[in-house]
């Protein structure tokens, strides 16, 4: 990861792809957390490999890639929810695209998907519930990359297991 | 340690599907011109689906005058339900006259507003020619009601509610080479929306720009527009009919946990760990007609 990580600062594209495409699965669900909508989601993970690519002569040690990169993907996911409600379309320019009849190709897993799980939870709640549990932050770290206080983050998450815990207790957290 | 905690400790050994488009916008993203995946428009939260509506007094021109303007599925809002009430006339004409300040023209044009949605057109008069826009845009948008309910804002606070998912388009309508409007469209969906008998409307600024220009925005019209409408009867009167689940789930993990009668469709709410936004799902009664369905998933 680190060769790729000093290739790409001195200016390899294909490598700063690949080392991306190395914590895919963490930028995927925290954007997933963040935002529905998977065109958002699209456009958040590109903004983020532009900016982070144009910025990488920033980055000062090498073991904090990933943390660095989910930070300017947060701000990013972050940019578009608030502003998504703004938006104003012409009706002339937009062809519809239908968001209901998905085809079914979804991996079915035999346990309950974790995205699903926290789907009811707010879009912060769900952000902090993957980056502790998924992404494996410590309360600590996401306070800083969220900027929120620590104690704010811990109750966030004691509230989110709450919420989950009563909507499926009967159906899946007996015990 | 219990169940949950367990489960969320080892979420991270899970094997979460990775959409293939998301793995190619990121290939993609340093090979060529930046390129917008955005949709303008969210995905409506409920599984509602059209039915015997209740029939309001009709208003079938004016109906046809509103397709016509607004073809909702144009952007995105696949709703029959709101489709149908407006055919049924479930939609308020409002006569007001343009209202004149800072070099614009504006008046509402139509509302509709139940349980579910709240729809709101306003027009737009400009002292010059603005075919050649591309981009148009109300700021600071406040629309509250006579108890002072905050029906939307742009506010950031009430932006953070999950509940509401808001929709907004416009169209140049060109009367002649010199003479055109704009119409503007406020859709909101996925809130109980209040029995307002007065809606007090007000934004600050309006832009109109062309994003395919260097410089995104073009011309901003700062103003200080304020106007009240008179809701119809036909809203604040409005009655949603609670159904009574008689009927258990039979299948496992999916449960119905209430379904309403509203004027904009009929609507049954799922609580399930399975169904997710790629979930097909039929409505389909004891004589085997299939219903149409729109919007699902939250």
């Amino acid at each position: 990861m680190n060769e790729l990580i000093i290739k790409a600062i001195n200016g390899d594209k294909d490598s700063f792809i690949k080392a991306i495409l190395k914590i895919e699965k963490d930028l995927y669900v925290i954007s997933k957390a963040r935002l529905k909508n998977e065109d958002d989601i699209c456009d958040a993970i590109q903004e983020t490999v532009l900016e982070a690519f144009s910025n990488i002569h920033k980055l000062r040690d090498l073991n904090l890639f990933k943390t660095w990169i989910i930070k300017i993907l947060i701000n990013k996911c972050n940019y578009i929810y608030k502003n998504n409600k703004k938006y104003n379309i012409s009706f002339e320019d937009n062809e519809l695209e239908n968001y209901i009849c998905f085809d079914n190709n979804i991996s079915q897993n035999s346990n309950i998907d974790f995205l699903l799980l926290i789907k009811d939870l707010t879009s912060q709640e769900r952000l902090i519930i993957t980056l502790y549990y998924y992404n494996e932050f410590t309360s600590k770290e996401i306070s800083k990359l969220l900027k929120l206080n620590e104690n704010t983050i811990r109750s966030k998450i004691s509230r989110a297991k709450l919420k989950i815990k009563e909507k499926y207790r009967k159906e899946l957290f007996n015990g | 340690m219990d169940n949950l905690e367990k489960y969320l400790n080892n979420v991270n050994k899970q094997d979460i599907y990775i959409p293939e488009k998301f793995t190619n916008t990121i290939k993609n993203s340093l090979k060529n011109e930046k390129k917008t995946n955005h949709r303008p428009i969210s995905i409506t939260k409920v599984i509602a689906a059209s039915s015997a509506l209740i029939l309001l007094t009709g208003s079938g021109v004016f109906a046809t005058f509103y397709f016509n303007i607004f073809d909702l599925s144009s952007f995105g809002i696949n709703n029959s339900g709101v489709n149908t009430a407006v055919e049924n006339g479930y939609i308020q004409n409002i006569n007001m006259n343009y209202i004149k300040k800072d070099n614009l023209q504006y008046k509402a044009e139509y509302l509709l507003i139940d349980d579910k949605f709240f729809d709101l057109a306003v027009n737009f008069k400009f002292n010059e020619d603005i075919s050649n826009y591309q981009g148009f845009h109300i700021s600071n948008i406040n629309i509250k009601d006579e108890n002072n309910n905050l029906i939307y804002s742009e506010d950031s606070n009430f932006e953070e509610n999950d509940d509401l998912t808001t929709s907004m388009g416009w169209k140049i309508i060109k009367k002649n080479d010199t003479e055109n409007s704009i119409k503007q469209l406020l859709f909101l969906d996925g809130r109980h929306f209040p029995k307002s008998k007065k809606l007090y409307i007000n934004f600050s600024q309006v832009v109109l720009y062309n994003v395919n220009n260097g410089k995104p925005i073009t011309k901003k019209i700062d103003t200080d527009c304020n106007f009240v409408i008179d809701v119809d009867n036909l809203f604040y009167t409005r009655q949603i009919s609670p159904y009574y689940i008689a009927t258990k789930t039979y299948y496992p993990g999916v449960k119905i946990s209430n379904a309403e009668l509203a004027n904009t469709g009929f609507t049954i709410y799922l609580n399930s760990s399975i169904i997710n936004e790629k979930t097909k799902i039929k409505l389909i009664d004891e004589a085997n007609n299939e219903f149409n369905l729109v919007n699902s998933y939250r």
